[in-house]
């Protein structure tokens, strides 16, 4: 048995990544190429390269590629798409880079896209986008671009600690000079205090909130949680994107994972337990490929009135599109369909709305960095304003690999102007004591009963539907939450402790569920992801504004800057599409 | 729905050289429930001091790679339907033991970096000039071989199923092979085709392998290791 | 860390498996007459010392023979020296395993080599050694021992084996014929192995000690050893037949894959279709 001890071992650095997915990675190969003498640390809570939401990127990215297709274009169907809450500078510089990055990936990293049959990269059509410009490797573009980017990581002298989670992002003694981060050990449950001269955080957000959600088991919101402990402005924490297509997988931890886009895209069909296609009342003109938001409140509302599947979904049936397209096309589907008993060449299979995506995150100017803090950067899921309200398939992973590359940029340029700050002794000692609090308490709430009310309550109350009476009911829930965290223990070795890791991933999850439900309960219109009940117009006079979350003060709005589109600006005219070999 | 209970008889240690014991946990097998679903059963349930490792349970990042029933595999894709009502659950072999189910990955990807596992582009600095996409036709000369094995999630299954690997310490093992030579045939890679020879056709590189085959047997992403080294040994033959 | 190493050098470890390949190859054709010489068209207990004498009064079985037994001995030191490499990391205690085998085989090839140089002035009816009758039952205890350990060797394996199905316990690697194949190839090419050591000493009594010889071979007739006898043509046949699956395999890479298990399950077909003969004609010969 070994005991969680006081001691804080201290290391510095140059730059301190929290995170490993796509915008971590990216970020410390700019920044090491940028200037190999840094000295690049990559933090993560998992195995670095593995763990993390880049790798289960199913669709793929969207990238201007063709010439029949434009910035302008990408531009206007991200803005439509996130109902013009976009922070359009942040939208702008992720549709100009990504084409860049897309040929960095290729070129630089070794990522394999598929192909056409001219030898140019292939290009799928996506919901929601005029153009078919989504890059992607079979069905499982992730998997491909995080084992290249992890391979180059490996022959770049950079520092990394898998199996670290951290705690809380350290300031110095003036509260907005960001010093490092206090870092846990999972293995050995020892405390490291890491000094940088910049730090980024990448933690990749993650809606694990709702009973059926889309991310890896350990995504529980630490990058918004440790933003706003820090005193970070949170935007548009009430964008929750729901992915229409869940997989229900019975009392499989399964349940929730994603059956990709382009399965809609290429034409499956969603049935309700009548066998209708319900999308026709919803969206006559684009049915199943509407944007996500659309069909999965549709889903949702077809559940909600009786018309569900046995274990309460909705059906997805592409077996009209012919067996063998669907196993060639999208084999990694197929099989996870087929490990919990579907055949999705031939038969319908159970699906949900599942939370996938965060919209919502920690306010950033397009070089990742945060106003009125210095030594900080956020990039990827944990920074909001990209997508507005609704996020395109596509637009995601772009978003990391994007705003990563900048954050490295940024960094490297940073350090050479930035010395070393010290982490208030006080504020470290805090985060310790807070941490280590369950591990000497014994009995009171178990962390997994917990995170499964939590859950709960913020699918009933504060998911794909919401009003405020909804929402009040899931805010005193949460409250109550956060009475049991304090009597939780989960005394034992500190070592590899499964409950301990649980209860300090819940006080993160349940501060975003809190940040998400009460920024719901501030909007009071529909837009995008977020539709109320109670206000189901949207409000285009009132609420063209970020909802805006502080720590110490109430809700807050700020007006979004139109600086290049305002919504109703003339449609661009229909693409033509390229001729293609 | 009938439901059943099933016993887990799970490897248990302190790491390093710490004797190693089994412990028996029974669960209820709910419908659809894997090996991984089962594990997290027992930590929240029964005992939350079972070490064992895990991400995305969709078969995607390969961190809960172990041996069911003897069988390399992942644990969240390993159904319980398809296991008797005993089940037993082992660390991978030939990786350091940290704790119960915990393996030490660092000399897996030691290996794997010996063997030279990233692409070179003509101008491999992510903030130099960039290059335009290769042309590259479909049905071009190996694609559909290199295309197999870039699949690779890197678990560790193929490492602790070969019996080469549990002999020879110093063995690269068929992950760090097969990915040499994913690189050694991508036309877009930029080095030579001697580039990665020295790196693999070594002493315990390729001409280790003894074409067991277990490799392929085990691997949850479908790649043949097997095949990649024998065409990396064809390769290596050329000047 | 050590220096780079070149990249166009030819590695020590690709210079052995070239060799036990063509050397297999060769060997399939060399042991698979000799072997259909001494246990097909005749049992081994007739093998005495006038048969030898009829053998090697032609140059042409001579040379076969002389082939034969280099080939034999590289091949399988080699193939010794493989296994025990796994076992060996630092290069020096590699390099003195290196020299140890290369001595061995020398020692082997002059034994063999002074053996077929003595046929031209032997009689093959007496000769300088044959007081030395000692070294017949000396050869033949070793032999029984050797079948004892083999014996008890095989049915701890099956008891083993048959114990874990029983209890259903997993049996992990070994549901793989890769396993099977790869764990029978070595066990059998260590036996070969052990049999030419003995065989190269009781072949070598053939010209110095004729009646010696005589009492050896006739010892062999014993029906304790026949079991031991069968696995090493057995041995003889799998060795060789799985060996030409491997050298299949690794030139159709890809293609051979969807094969590995019926190609294992055509191997072991053959060597019993193939060894059945050689049971029949042993059985015969007893007495």
């Amino acid at each position: 048995m070994r005991q969680a001890h006081e001691a804080v071992e201290t290391f510095s650095c140059d730059v301190l990544i929290i995170g490993s997915g796509g915008a971590g990675l990216m970020a410390a190969l700019h920044a090491y190429d940028a200037n190999p003498d840094l000295n690049i640390v990559v933090v993560a809570k998992g195995l670095i390269g593995k763990s993390g939401c880049t790798r289960l990127v199913q669709g793929g990215f969207n990238a201007v590629l063709e010439a029949g297709d434009s910035i302008e274009r990408h531009f206007v169907d991200t803005l439509e798409g996130g109902a013009y809450l976009n922070d359009q500078e942040l939208a702008w510089a992720l549709v100009s880079d990504a084409p860049e990055i897309i040929r960095k990936l290729e070129t630089k990293a070794g990522v394999f896209f598929d192909r056409s049959p001219d030898g140019t990269i292939h290009q799928k059509a996506f919901a929601g986008q005029s153009f078919d410009r989504t890059v992607h490797r079979g069905d499982q573009t992730g998997i491909e671009i995080m084992s290249r980017l992890h391979d180059q990581l490996l022959v770049r002298k950079i520092g990394r600690m898998d199996e670290t989670r951290a705690i809380d992002l350290m300031p110095d003694s003036s509260g907005t000079r960001i010093a490092g981060a206090l870092l846990l050990d999972q293995r050995t449950g020892d405390f490291v205090l890491a000094r940088a001269r910049v730090t980024l955080l990448a933690t990749g957000g993650g809606p694990r909130m709702y009973t059926y959600s889309a991310p890896s088991l350990e995504k529980v919101g630490d990058g918004y949680a440790m933003a706003y402990r820090a005193g970070c402005e949170l935007i548009d924490m009430e964008m929750m994107q729901f992915h229409p297509t869940g997989i229900l997988a019975g009392a499989s931890r399964l349940s929730g994972m994603v059956l990709e886009e382009g399965l809609r895209g290429a034409g499956a069909f969603l049935l309700n337990g009548a066998g209708e296609r319900f999308m026709e009342r919803y969206d006559p003109v684009r049915k199943e490929r509407a944007t996500r938001d659309v069909v999965s409140r549709a889903g949702y509302l077809e559940i909600m009135a009786g018309r569900g599947s046995p274990q309460g979904g909705v059906f997805l049936d592409a077996s009209h599109l012919g067996a063998d397209f669907v196993a060639k096309t999208f084999p990694g589907m197929v099989r996870r369909c087929a490990e919990v008993g579907y055949d999705l060449t031939r038969e319908p299979v159970e699906v949900v709305p599942t939370a996938h995506f965060h919209m919502g995150g920690a306010r950033i100017d397009a070089d990742t960095r945060v106003q009125g803090f210095d030594g900080l950067l956020v990039a990827g899921e944990d920074a909001g304003g990209v997508h507005g309200a609704n996020r395109l398939g596509g637009n995601g992973v772009a978003e990391s690999c994007v705003f990563g590359a900048r954050a490295g940029i940024a960094a490297a340029q940073m350090c050479a102007a930035q010395a070393w700050a010290e982490p208030d002794a006080g504020t470290v000692e805090r985060a310790r004591d807070k941490a280590l609090a369950p591990l000497r308490r014994e009995g009171g709430a178990s962390p997994f009963v917990v995170r499964d009310r939590i859950q709960r309550a913020m699918w009933e109350g504060a998911g794909l539907v919401r009003d405020a009476a909804g929402l009040r009911r899931t805010l005193d829930v949460l409250e109550d939450v956060e009475e049991q965290l304090a009597t939780c223990g989960t005394t034992g070795d500190a070592r590899w402790n499964l409950a301990w890791q649980q209860a300090l991933d819940v006080r993160n999850l349940r501060l975003a569920a809190w940040l998400t439900t009460r920024a719901a309960l501030a909007r009071t219109e529909s837009r995008g992801s977020h539709a109320r009940r109670d206000y189901p117009e949207r409000d285009d006079e009132g609420w063209l504004a970020h909802t805006v979350q502080q720590r110490g003060k109430d809700v807050t709005t700020l007006p979004v800057r139109l600086t290049r589109r305002k919504p109703g600006d003339p449609p661009l005219p229909r693409a033509v599409e390229a001729a293609r070999a | 729905m009938i439901e059943r209970s099933v016993t887990l008889r799970i490897a248990r240690s302190d790491g390093g050289s710490s004797p190693r014991s089994t412990r028996d946990y029974s669960i209820e097998a709910r419908p659809k429930m894997s090996v991984l679903d089962a594990l997290l059963a027992v930590v929240e349930e029964q005992d939350a001091s079972l070490a064992f490792r895990y991400s995305c349970r969709a078969g995607m990042c390969g961190s809960c790679a172990m041996r069911i029933d003897g069988r390399e595999s992942l644990a969240c894709r390993e159904r319980l339907e398809r296991h008797g009502p005993t089940i037993t659950i082992e660390p991978l072999r030939s990786l350091p033991v940290i704790r119960d189910l915990l393996v030490d990955m660092t000399p897996f990807f030691a290996k794997y970096t010996a063997a030279e596992p990233a692409f070179t582009g003509a101008d491999p600095s992510m903030v130099a000039k960039v290059d335009e996409p290769a042309v590259v036709p479909p049905g071009e000369h190996l694609r559909d071989v290199v295309n197999t094995e870039i699949d690779c999630i890197s678990c560790g299954a193929c490492y602790s199923a070969c019996p080469v690997v549990a002999a020879n310490s110093n063995y690269l093992g068929p992950a760090a092979l097969n990915r040499a030579y994913a690189l050694a045939a991508d036309i877009r890679d930029a080095t030579g085709p001697t580039a990665r020879r020295a790196a693999v056709a070594g002493e315990d590189g390729i001409h280790a392998c003894r074409s067991v085959g277990n490799c392929v047997a085990v691997c949850p992403a479908g790649v043949t290791p097997l095949v990649a080294i024998q065409l990396l040994r064809k390769r290596a033959l050329r000047p | 860390m050590h220096s780079a190493p070149d990249p166009r050098a030819t590695s020590r470890a690709e210079i052995v498996w070239w060799f036990l390949r063509l050397s297999g190859l060769a060997l399939v054709v060399l042991a698979g007459l000799h072997l259909y010489a001494m246990h097909y068209a005749t049992a081994p207990a007739n093998t005495d010392s006038a048969f030898v004498a009829r053998r090697w009064s032609s140059a042409g079985w001579r040379t076969f023979d002389a082939f034969l037994l280099l080939l034999a001995v590289t091949h399988g030191l080699a193939g010794l020296e493989t296994i025990v490499r796994d076992a060996l990391h630092t290069s020096r205690a590699r390099a003195v395993a290196d020299v140890v085998f290369v001595l061995l085989s020398l020692a082997a090839i002059a034994l063999g080599a002074t053996t077929l140089a003595a046929v031209t002035h032997a009689s093959f009816v007496d000769g300088p050694l044959d007081g030395a009758i000692w070294i017949a039952a000396a050869l033949h205890s070793g032999l029984v021992v050797i079948a004892t350990i083999t014996y008890a060797a095989l049915l701890v394996l099956a008891v083993a084996l048959g114990l874990q199905l029983f209890r259903r316990k997993p049996i992990g690697w070994w549901s793989f014929s890769g396993q099977w194949a790869f764990a029978l190839h070595r066990a059998t090419g260590l036996g070969i192995l052990a049999f030419l050591a003995i065989h190269l000493i009781d072949i070598a009594l053939a010209p110095f000690a004729p009646r010696v010889y005589d009492a050896t071979v006739a010892s062999y007739a014993d029906p304790y050893l026949v079991p031991m006898e069968i696995a090493l043509v057995a041995a003889v046949l799998y060795h060789g037949i799985n060996g030409i699956r491997l050298i299949v395999m690794e030139i159709a890479d890809r293609r051979m894959l969807p094969w590995r298990s019926t190609a294992f399950s055509l191997v072991i077909v053959i060597t019993l279709v193939l060894l059945a003969p050689s049971v029949v004609v042993l059985v015969r010969s007893l007495p």
